[in-house]
């Protein structure tokens, strides 16, 4: 039998990283405690694990679409720092590009805030994970309190290995805003990374630059 | 709310602490130092130096480190300002000082930034009305000077404009430079001191005391004098004087009293723990407050003490000069008594800087001493815990980056308190905060460690137990943070 050819090699190279899926979670907060105050400001973070070259760059969170619940709707004026894009209307994308990315829009909260994290889950080198956290900001642009360290009530860390860990947080025990800690749920199936078709599309070139050699031999 | 630091409070045992001194004079070095002015965590002194004697004219800022005195040389055009309150050393070696221009009457001083030993002027603080032109009041050749500066190299300091009308109003201010821009800071006014209206001609009769004091958040610390606040214009009319602290977003709150009836702050840490002193009967005693600005504790007559980022205050307490007084070092709550060496006495020796290692300088004139805690070095024990991290997260409401993580004994066997998380390889600019202190053994020197698992010596952290918690971080710049760490246990010095 004939051995496999290096030729395979940047096929399998392309190939590789498609194998890599997503971790896709259903997020729901209840904010109906929320209701009828306000403003607030919906607080996105992804803080890279160190900022340094070699930890930059191996992650995204993709959130959408964003659902407010009954009487909730974004205000449509977010505020985006480092590798955040989108807005709370057309979904929000954090990339680690710098060490701290953020989006911030306010809101005029409904009964539930839900919507859709897809994110990679790549550890870092230097040993602290990325981590994605979401926590609502006053009109003094300070967090709600809650459980968590730093008044956060998601926190999504990407460690590496089979899914991220993630820890939900309520609000501090005698809080203005009673808010329990969000719901989130892991969804089945593998998305594909962002980069999807441009290394489809190069894989496919490699693939057909493979058969076609093995049919001219 | 403060992320819960994982670290937890040192249990100190009143057993004295001794030390051994180090001359700062180089042997057969004719620079000496007539004041030191500053001490970094890693044993580099900032002092106010000669050559031969000093006669007011030809001194000069220098840095010892291990043994040897660098002079910082004064930008082209400027002679230097013997004013120790004038200069400060961070960290990383940056140092901040005032110069002034030779001969010059209307602009005499400016602040200087040395980084790397090469200096840096930086501009005068721009303060409304001090401009050409229509309504313009005060002229436009500014006198700064620099009070303190920042783990990140922020300074804070004060500039002053000349009015153009001779006994007009003037143009000042405090400020706070963070490399760029210009933050001015607030005066609070006492309501009580505008209201009732006061008689036509009076002031509100208050003003801020001498100088300042910055801590790595970039909070401020200054103290509100009264001068005529009070009766027969105002009942009962604010307290003679009473420190303030500035946040960065610019609101300001008085520290309380309590018993006292007037106090000056000096010092102010990453905690929030203030420094200070008041009178008594006209006997000056030095007083700190927790950081709630509360709480007073009285550290007896004399005045002389630092405070560092772990809250401990080096203290010493003498009736007069030459007297004999009682040096300790108080830590959260417990004085452990100095023990110093053969040598260096508290009769004719001050306390001149303190760092976070618990190391400080005592100076005597041109006789100034590095001392250094004696004892061995704690173990190395980081292969036998995990450090587990979860990430970082940026607190708006305390300006504060927070990593979230836990530690776990997995030796298997019980392992000797206390146990201390050393974060070495920090940026310049980047500081923990709810420090223990910073190591001075073995390994990296100068590197910020916390004690976790609430263990005192002699008690043990078992195998298979956990702590999980979290340590903030004070980074204005906003940049990476990134660390290596170790785990030291055991009794011994870090």
């Amino acid at each position: 039998m004939k051995k496999p050819s290096f030729a395979l090699l940047p096929f399998l190279l392309f190939v590789t990283p498609l194998c890599k899926g997503d971790t896709i979670y259903a997020f729901a907060l209840n904010t109906t405690s929320l209701v009828g105050n306000g403003p607030f400001t919906v607080d996105l973070q992804l803080l890279d694990g160190s900022g340094t070259p070699g930890d930059l760059n191996n992650n995204k969170v993709q959130l959408s679409p964003f659902s407010f619940g009954v009487g909730g709707s974004p205000s449509g004026k977010g505020m985006a720092t480092g590798g955040a894009s989108g807005n709370l209307t057309s979904g929000v994308t954090l990339a680690d590009t710098v060490f701290l990315n953020e989006y911030l829009e306010s809101f005029t909260p409904g009964t539930l805030l839900s919507f859709t994290i897809d994110t990679t889950n790549v550890p870092d080198s230097g040993g602290t994970p990325d981590l994605f956290t979401l926590a609502i900001l006053d009109g003094s642009g300070n967090e709600l309190p809650t459980t968590g360290p730093a008044e956060e009530f998601l926190d999504v860390s990407l460690t590496g290995g089979t899914t991220p860990q993630v820890a939900s947080f309520s609000s501090a025990p005698g809080s203005t805003f009673a808010v329990p800690a969000p719901e989130l749920l892991i969804k089945p199936g593998i998305a594909p990374e962002p980069s999807f078709t441009w290394e489809v599309l190069a894989a496919l070139v490699g693939l057909t630059f493979v058969l076609t050699r093995w049919r001219t031999r | 709310m403060r992320s819960v630091a994982i670290l937890c409070a040192m249990v100190g045992l009143a057993t004295a602490q001794s030390y051994t001194a180090i001359n700062l004079q180089p042997p057969g070095s004719p620079i000496y130092f007539a004041n030191v002015m500053g001490l970094t965590n890693k044993g580099e002194v900032l002092g106010d130096a000669c050559i031969g004697t000093c006669s007011g004219s030809n001194g000069f800022p220098a840095v010892w480190s291990n043994g040897a005195i660098t002079p910082l040389p004064l930008p082209h055009g400027y002679a230097y300002l013997a004013q120790p309150a004038y200069y400060a050393i961070n960290n990383s070696g940056t140092v901040v000082g005032t110069v002034q221009v030779p001969g010059a009457t209307t602009n005499p001083t400016h602040v200087v930034v040395w980084t790397s030993n090469t200096p840096a002027v930086l501009p005068d603080a721009p303060i409304p009305n001090a401009c050409s032109g229509a309504g313009c009041t005060c002229s436009t050749n500014g006198s700064s000077s620099s009070f303190g500066i920042t783990a990140a190299g922020h300074v804070v300091g004060s500039t002053s404009y000349p009015p153009y009308t001779l006994g007009g109003p003037g143009c000042s201010a405090y400020w706070v430079y963070n490399g760029a821009t210009f933050r001015l800071l607030p005066v609070p006014i006492p309501a009580m001191c505008t209201s009732p209206p006061l008689p036509p001609g009076y002031g509100n009769g208050v003003n801020v005391g001498f100088g300042a004091a910055i801590n790595n958040e970039d909070v401020v610390l200054q103290t509100l004098d009264n001068v005529s606040c009070g009766p027969p214009y105002v009942n009962p009319g604010f307290p003679a004087a009473d420190p303030f602290l500035i946040q960065p977003n610019g609101t300001t709150s008085f520290l309380g009293l309590g018993s006292l009836s007037a106090a000056t702050g000096t010092a102010v840490n990453d905690l929030g723990d203030v420094l200070g002193f008041t009178d008594f009967n006209a006997v000056q005693h030095l007083v700190g407050w927790n950081p709630n600005g509360v709480g007073v504790t009285d550290f007896g007559q004399g005045g002389f003490g630092h405070l560092n980022q772990a809250g401990d205050v080096l203290y010493l307490t003498r009736p007069c000069i030459g007297c004999g007084g009682v040096a300790a070092m108080w830590q959260h709550g417990v004085s452990i008594p100095v023990q110093l060496p053969a040598g260096v006495d508290w009769r004719s020796f001050a306390p001149t800087a303190f760092n976070d290692a618990g190391q400080f300088v005592m100076s005597s004139g041109a006789s100034n001493y590095l001392l250094k805690p004696l004892g061995a070095c704690a173990s190395d024990v980081t292969s036998q815990f995990q450090v587990t991290r979860t990430g970082f997260r940026y607190n708006h409401s305390t300006g504060l980056f927070v990593l979230t993580g836990s530690v776990t004994n997995t030796s298997g066997s019980s392992v000797p308190g206390p146990v201390s998380l050393v974060l070495d390889n920090l940026p310049a600019g980047v500081t923990p905060l709810g420090i223990t202190g910073t190591t001075l053994c073995a390994g990296i020197q100068g590197s910020p460690y916390l004690n976790v698992g609430n263990l005192a010596a002699g008690e043990a952290w078992l195998p298979g137990a956990s702590v999980s918690g979290g340590i903030d971080f004070a980074n204005p710049g906003q940049t990476g943070i990134s660390y290596t760490f170790r785990v030291l246990a055991g009794g011994g010095n870090r």
